[in-house]
């Protein structure tokens, strides 16, 4: 039985997880959610066995006391669909420090990094790229999981070794009684299910289909483009309690995507599918002396990118297998609990096996068939953090993490990431961290699109291409002011970066027979500096927040002078929500964006060849392109019916994304009029222009019948 | 044919009325020229165009007054310019008078109105061709496929490149697509599909294979390295320069000093066959 409380103050929030509940971070005259076991309990006693504590809201995500953001059921809620779909990740991305200035990209990019140097967890798997086309949502059922944890640039030391950062996707704890949810929208259609199976055994799963060309095909593409796309995915989680003490849960996921856009003024259709498969089981003991989580999991990615201009079709496939063990103990003994030092300890062991992008090519005479060799790397990682509680309102997190990597060639390295973080609780309830910590990423995420499509592909680090390292020096703050109950959380944070990879090979340098994928790596060296704030707060029954984030990402090259912004260079980026519940039935919720255009390398010059235009280009990445903004809309109307015998809540949802048709420009060309012998400049802007969505859902609960 | 014509119709109308002084703005020059072995020098040399958002006509690009010569390291002659509705933008300029031998060095000077470009070349010997041959394409019964088959020379590496041309179809040789390749191990036999180059004028339903009926004519140039990497890279901007999902920044790596475009001096061999 889990009793669920509503919504709780700030200071609560910022220290709790949804692990084991440490007494003495308590706040008085808290009250706390219980899970029992059913097989002792009576009808007036309960045996407390394990505590943990729900936090469910607010609207706007949370900032924590370690600079981490959290997102609840309840942020999904009141916020705008995209497409008629709730979406987790998409939430994720609207967070302060999160970049927002394209559409065509494939999830953010956080504090200066790029999209390679992210990483998402769900349900303790590794999912490689788990976006749908343009990131209109991701390939994550946000029904399955509800919950994700944002961890920027300060990672606790169990998290996975990455330059950028990690989000974690996790499902409640405890599902007491059955739910059902189908939700129907005009781009897909999805069902998911809760169930209880036994006392001890809960199974939940979502499916997912989308028929997009079927009602928006007309609106996807432009006067000279046409888009066809379609996808389906399917979550899987597993819970299993044999006794008060362990939790077995098994996760899985998968999902298929297909994409064919074909461009007239150049006589060319892109066709781009790609399919993630994975799954994971972690088992979770509880003991008053050491409690310990193990979890193994296997994860795959899937992409073919195929090319047709006219009678010739090359095709680039690539492959991602990705399999390993990881676990965690800690020393949950009460006296340790009291005691000013405590200690975490884990261990991880990875293996990836990859299949480099390698090019076939038909229609040319005679068909050409690359051999492409997989190639593999394996890796080890021990860590330790030990928290030392200096005083009530001081304690220091001091953690080290040894990596030794392997690859496939012989080679061979070592690699420590010491880390440090200092948190401070001052009077008038604010909350400080400062953090200074070392971070290694072994595995590269290169491909020839500069915005982080499906089509990029994985390596692993070698002696030509060694690992991604950065420094991370970061400081957070958050404050409530309890009277009004407006909440400010700020960060600023600065990471040198040494040798993040950029691949810059072309298509035809893959039909080369003595293509090597390590031979059009550029290692490159730089920084990212930034900072943002997040204001959060309530009028009335509008609850609302804003989040500014500004950030600069250089770049030294090989072969270049002086800086070079880098790709995920943000700028300025400006998100404002808003959710108005304004009776019962209807709520109405609105999202603006602003953000300063995406960077791009400007034209120089054009010039004649070959009877073609010639593009000379300048120095990459100086300009940008104009001002990003847009507004969201929605509303939702809600009603209930079934009585008491079958409940069910429907919600039909309205949303139009960017409702003034703001024209976003995603890409731009020079081209030539053959009629008027007059070049022009083509610009290609954003799919969403005043783009409507409608939605409909229903919610069932046996929790909420009465027989 | 027509639809060139008729697409250059305004380029040569500006060409011939001569309203460009020139480009008003000192962009960098273009070159886009070659020497065959046993053949004379042609010179495409047009000028840079630093667009404004606005747009504009591509006759800005247009050059008629521009003095270029040409000098095999003993002798120097001057170009003559002229219209020429076969090539894109429709005035070329050549000389008679020099004719391209194996081993010289040929340096090739463009100026115009205070710009000037220049390009070095040394010839190589051309490599004979040794058959082409001819194909059906699979489920099409108006198109052909044309091979060529070469033998790499002693001195390699060696760079080559294709142009060809459908006579009675393409008014002159066009960069044949995909039309690049490297010879590595001398005596090593060759074998490259020669396709029709994708120009100015292509239209959607554009192939690379060839009419049926037609006479498919195969240019087998011979090259510098500098000059193979330039169509290598060229022929990546034709193909994938359109795909936002491959589209990388760079900018075509030219021979050409004080400007754009490519100067080639090609040892080269022609050969032709009939497609039934």
């Amino acid at each position: 039985m889990v009793i669920t409380l509503g919504f709780l103050p700030e200071p609560l929030a910022l220290i709790t997880d949804n692990h084991i509940l440490r007494p003495a971070t308590l706040a008085a005259g808290l009250s706390v959610a219980l899970l029992a076991s059913a097989a002792h309990e009576q009808p007036d006693t309960l045996l407390l066995e394990s505590v943990e504590v729900v936090a469910t809201g607010p609207i706007a995500p949370i900032t924590r006391r370690d600079g981490s953001i959290l997102f609840t059921d309840k942020a999904l809620d009141h916020t705008v669909r995209t497409m008629g779909e709730a979406d987790m990740l998409r939430l994720v991305s609207l967070a302060a420090g999160a970049s927002s200035a394209s559409d065509y990209t494939s999830g953010p990019t956080f504090d200066g990094s790029s999209w390679g140097n992210n990483t998402i967890i769900a349900g303790g798997m590794p999912v490689i790229f788990p976006y749908h086309f343009g990131g209109i949502y991701s390939a994550l059922n946000s029904a399955i999981y509800p919950r994700a944890e944002l961890f920027k640039s300060i990672h606790p030391a169990d998290h996975p070794d990455v330059l950028g950062a990690v989000t974690s996707l996790s499902t409640p704890a405890v599902t007491d009684a059955a739910k059902a949810e189908i939700n129907v929208g005009m781009t897909a259609s999805s069902a998911a299910i809760q169930m209880p199976v036994s006392p001890r055994l809960t199974i939940e799963a979502a499916v997912r289909a989308s028929y997009i060309s079927l009602l928006y095909g007309g609106m996807l593409g432009g006067k000279s483009t046409d888009v066809d796309y379609n996808f389906e995915d399917v979550d899987v989680v597993a819970r299993w309690t044999p006794d008060a003490a362990n939790t077995i849960s098994a996760t899985l996921h998968y999902n298929g995507d297909r994409l064919d856009y074909n461009d007239k003024n150049y006589g060319m259709t892109t066709r781009l599918h790609w399919r993630n498969a994975g799954g994971a089981v972690t088992w979770d003991h509880r003991s008053s002396i050491i409690s310990h989580t193990h979890t193994a999991f296997v994860t795959s990615l899937d992409n073919r990118l195929s090319l047709d201009i006219t009678d010739v079709s090359v095709g680039v496939p690539a492959s991602t297998l990705s399999a390993g063990i990881n676990g965690q103990f800690n020393h949950d003994n009460a006296d340790c609990l009291s005691s000013p030092l405590q200690w975490k300890a884990g261990y991880s062991v990875e293996y990836n096996s990859f299949m480099p992008q390698s090019a076939s090519v038909e229609g040319l005479g005679e068909e050409t068939k690359a051999t492409p060799r997989r190639n593999s790397s394996a890796s080890g990682r021990a860590w330790g953090t030990l928290r030392w509680l200096i005083s009530d309102a001081i304690s220091a997190d001091l953690g080290l993490a040894l990596t030794a990597y392997g690859a496939q060639g012989g080679y061979f390295t070592f690699l420590p990431s010491p880390r440090m973080t200092f948190n401070f609780t001052v009077p008038w309830g604010t909350t400080a961290t400062i953090h200074a910590g070392r971070y290694v990423q072994c595995i590269h995420f290169l491909g020839m699109s500069e915005i982080g499509l499906a089509s990029n592909f994985r390596m692993g680090a070698s002696a030509a291409v060694p690992p991604q390292s950065a420094w991370n020096f970061a400081t957070t703050l958050s404050h409530t002011l309890r009277d009004t109950g407006l909440s400010i959380a700020a960060d600023i944070y600065y990471k040198i970066i040494d040798r993040d990879a950029e691949y810059n090979g072309a298509v035809l340098d893959l039909l080369d027979n003595t293509y090597r994928d390590i031979d059009h790596v550029a290692v490159t060296h730089g920084y990212n500096t930034g900072a943002s704030l997040t204001l959060r707060g309530f009028r009335g029954p509008v609850a609302w927040w804003i989040a500014y984030g500004f950030g600069t990402a250089r770049r030294r090259y090989p072969a270049t002078k002086g800086w070079i912004n880098a790709s995920s260079d943000m700028g300025h980026s400006l998100t404002a929500c808003a959710s108005w519940p304004i009776n019962s039935h209807w709520t109405v919720n609105g999202q603006f964006s602003l953000a300063s255009g995406r960077v791009y390398t400007p034209v120089e010059c054009i010039y004649i060849v070959g009877e073609r235009i010639v593009t000379q280009y300048g120095r990459r990445n100086s300009a940008r392109f104009p001002l990003y903004h847009r507004l969201d809309m929605g509303v939702s109307y809600t009603f209930r019916t079934g009585g008491h015998r079958l409940p069910l809540e429907h919600s039909v949802n309205l949303s139009v994304l960017n409702i003034y048709a703001h024209s976003n420009v995603e890409l731009q060309s020079w081209n030539v009029n053959m009629v008027t012998g007059r070049y022009y400049l083509r610009q290609v802007s954003s799919l969403y222009r005043a783009m409507p969505s409608l939605s409909y859902t229903i919610k069932f609960s046996l929790s909420e019948c009465s027989f | 044919m027509k639809r060139l014509s008729l697409a250059m119709l305004p380029v040569l109308a500006a060409a011939c009325t001569d309203t460009s002084s020139g480009p008003s703005s000192p962009a960098p020059l273009t070159i886009e020229g070659h020497i065959d072995s046993e053949g004379y020098v042609s010179v495409l040399l047009t000028s840079s165009i630093i667009p404004s958002d606005e747009g504009g006509p591509l006759a800005d690009a247009v050059i008629r007054w521009g003095k270029v010569s040409l000098s095999d390291g003993e002798t120097t002659v001057i170009l003559t310019g002229g219209p020429d509705r076969n090539y894109v933008p429709p005035y070329r300029y050549f000389n008679h008078s020099m004719e391209g031998k194996p081993g010289r060095t040929y340096t090739i000077t463009a100026e115009y109105e205070g710009r000037k470009a220049t390009s070095t070349c040394t010839m190589p010997s051309p490599t004979p061709i040794d058959s082409l041959t001819a194909g059906r394409v699979e489920g099409n019964d108006t198109l052909r496929t044309v091979t060529v088959h070469f033998t790499a020379p002693d001195d390699c590496p060696a760079y080559y490149h294709l142009s060809t041309r459908a006579l009675g179809i393409d008014p002159r040789y066009y960069p044949a697509m995909l039309g690049c390749v490297i010879a590595s191990t001398p005596g090593e036999n060759i074998s490259l599909p020669a396709y029709r180059g994708k120009h100015f004028s292509a239209t959607a339903d554009f192939s690379p294979q060839w009419p049926e009926g037609c006479t498919a004519m195969v240019k087998l140039e011979r090259v510098s390295e500098e000059v193979y990497r330039f169509w290598d890279a060229y022929n990546n901007m034709v193909l994938f320069g359109g795909s936002q999902f491959t589209e990388t920044p760079e900018s075509l790596p030219g021979n050409v000093s004080g400007g754009y475009g490519v100067w080639s001096a090609q040892g080269t061999d022609v050969m032709s066959i009939r497609l039934q």
